[in-house]
């Protein structure tokens, strides 16, 4: 199931993506089920791009496809319970710094919210100001930015320097173009990781709230 | 030898003194007047003025008339944002339907004052160098334009969708962009450089490309009367070259991630290279790290024929040095004479 629906994605082939959700459906597979399939896909996909075997344009559409057959087959009350919980306490914060450019956000937030993340989409062009705003009204300790331009990547430096101000214990994620183009570029601007694709990044947000749990849980077995 | 038959032999895949090179210089010319990005963007003296300038300084083999993509996306009715150490960026697009894009008219060439400057300063170029250094112009492909005009998910969605719109979309580019090139050229524009990111590899597979952006680039290079480089923007090509080898160019602007020798061979002396330093690297790395890079560069080229050393991305960003940029030319002026070692 898993080789066909990926290469469903990879063809941009909608009627075949289609039925084979309809088959994971008439089989009476589970949600988490399915969405393990499709974490799995989807990390794969990610892989084969970083890979350059497939193009880009075929990785944002096998999440539009995907996100298109969820809405349609799994968008019931109790699945989104089930959806819900599974992501209360993975809550991530997204956007794009400075200019304007979109796609890897949407490829990003797509990503994270198939593989089990609260994505909430602070918007793009973003000036460091607001960031801060942001950061301390909405008391963000898991920011991921996006930014297309050098310019913006290097101005990233004293904006990073500014949250930590207002949170010392935030945690900042970049990527897009210049950090894949200059692979050190995200340590020498102070942020605390980046990924070559938005899939590269979910082992490490993974292990972030593990950590959190973890150590919330020691808190209240010393409570 | 000068800078105009050493670019036209490097073409030709002929013989030539040393290994041409081109530094891709814009707003640097800005930062030598010491103007502001958006200033020196404003007027063609200034943008004479920094291209010649940046020609004494380094020396290297063409100027570059033209300016910034947002441009264009400006012309079209599109809201841009200057910084203060980069280049001009596109801001929202200015509508995501294809259909509403496809009722809005071209502009008239004559009425942009962005595309008026360009022009002038191509023909300042062309009058103070004359026939001894190329002067650069370009365009962006029109099948790549609509990254900015419609969003880039729209457009590939689009792609996949609703090939019909997409004809549609193009007629209209096409007509204007060929416009675009040649007014470039009678202005004194030595080549045309052909930005079309949208159909590599990186971005769409082959088979996609073939299918839309290959098809536009037939129809519109041919009407082109000037030398073409085909460019990518710093996105990689290798697995097009067959294809772009069918098409009236002179050139192909490779990127970091393709393989030179592979790419060399590919194309056989058909038609040139050029490429491909990364410029991002140049912007944190060492002289001694960038004279090493360019003697690997060069032990890849050799013989050296029918290769044309330049960043991969058509500009060298604002933030790379003098120093690294004067390493870079008295490298050319001094290591890459032929016969090379
Ligand atoms: C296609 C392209 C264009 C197109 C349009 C691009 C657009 N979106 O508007 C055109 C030809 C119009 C263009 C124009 C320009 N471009 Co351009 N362009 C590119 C190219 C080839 C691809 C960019 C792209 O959109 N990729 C698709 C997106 C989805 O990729 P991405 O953002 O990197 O995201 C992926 C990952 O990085 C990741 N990701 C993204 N964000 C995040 C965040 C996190 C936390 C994580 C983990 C992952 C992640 O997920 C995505 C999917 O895997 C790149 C070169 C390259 N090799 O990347 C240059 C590039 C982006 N361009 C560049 C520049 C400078 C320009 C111009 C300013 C040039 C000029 N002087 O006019 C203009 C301005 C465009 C504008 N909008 O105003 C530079 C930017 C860096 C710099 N030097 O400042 C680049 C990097 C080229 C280079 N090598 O220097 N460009």
């Amino acid at each position: 199931m898993k080789e066909k629906l990926e290469e469903a994605l990879i063809e941009v082939n909608y009627q075949n993506v289609h039925d084979i959700f309809q088959k994971m459906l008439s089989q009476n597979f589970t949600l988490p089920k399915i969405l393990g399939i499709i974490r799995t896909v989807m990390e794969s996909i990610g892989k084969k791009w970083e890979q350059e075997r497939i193009a880009l344009s075929q990785v944002y559409m096998a999440g539009k496809l995907i996100e298109m057959e969820i809405e349609l087959h799994l968008k019931n009350s109790k699945n989104n319970d089930t959806i819900r919980n599974q992501k209360w306490n993975k809550k991530v914060y997204t956007c794009v710094y400075e200019d304007y450019h979109a796609l890897g956000l949407l490829i990003l937030n797509s990503t994270l919210r198939m593989a089990g993340f609260q994505v909430i989409n602070l918007g793009i062009g973003l000036t460091e100001e607001e960031l801060c705003n942001y950061v301390s009204s909405k008391q963000i300790t898991l920011l991921l930015i996006s930014t297309l331009m050098l310019a913006s990547a290097k101005h990233l430096k004293n904006t990073i320097q500014s949250l930590r101000k207002i949170n010392p214990n935030i945690k900042i994620f970049v990527g897009g173009a210049p950090f894949n183009l200059q692979t050190d570029l995200w340590e020498r601007i102070g942020a605390d990781g980046s990924g070559m694709s938005p899939y590269s990044i979910i082992p490490i947000l993974d292990q972030h709230f593990q950590t959190i749990q973890s150590s919330q849980a020691s808190t209240s077995e010393g409570l | 030898m000068n800078s105009m038959e050493r670019i036209f032999a490097a073409v030709q895949c002929h013989d030539l003194d040393r290994i041409p090179f081109i530094l891709n210089l814009t707003h640097h010319g800005a930062k030598i007047l010491n103007l502001s990005i958006k200033e020196y963007y404003s007027k063609s003296e200034y943008m004479i003025e920094g291209q010649k300038r940046l020609w004494k300084q380094y020396r290297d083999d063409a100027v570059i008339g033209i300016s910034y993509f947002a441009a264009e996306f400006k012309a079209w009715g599109g809201k841009i944002k200057f910084f203060s150490d980069g280049p001009p960026n596109s801001m929202r697009p200015i509508l995501s339907n294809p259909n509403s894009i496809i009722s809005i008219e071209p502009p008239q060439i004559d009425e942009i004052p962005e595309f008026i400057e360009t022009l002038k300063t191509i023909k300042g170029l062309h009058e103070y160098f004359g026939d001894s250094v190329p002067v650069v112009g370009g365009i962006l492909s029109p099948f790549s334009f609509p990254i900015m005009r419609m969003g880039f998910n729209k457009y590939i969605e689009l792609l996949y969708q609703d090939l019909s719109t997409f004809e549609d979309l193009m007629k209209k580019n096409i007509k204007y962009a060929i416009d675009w090139a040649n007014r470039q050229i009678e202005a004194g524009a030595t080549m045309i450089i052909y930005f079309d990111p949208m159909s590599s590899p990186f971005i769409i597979p082959k088979s996609k490309f073939i299918e839309t952006g290959y098809q536009i680039a037939k129809e519109i290079l041919p009407k082109i009367k000037a030398p073409i480089v085909y460019h990518f923007a710093s996105s990689r090509c290798q697995e097009v070259l067959p294809e772009l080898l069918q098409l009236p160019i002179s050139g192909v602007g490779i990127s970091k991630q393709d393989k030179i020798k592979e790419s060399l061979k590919i194309v056989d002396k058909k038609v040139a290279l050029v490429g491909n330093l990364s410029g991002i690297h140049l912007v944190h790395a060492t002289p001694a790290q960038v004279i090493k890079e360019l003697k690997a560069l060069m032990s890849l080229i050799s013989p050296g024929k029918g290769f044309i050393v330049s960043d991969h991305h058509g500009e060298i960003p604002y933030f790379v040095s003098d120093e690294i940029l004067s390493t870079i030319s008295h490298f050319f002026h001094h290591s890459a004479k032929y016969p090379l070692n």
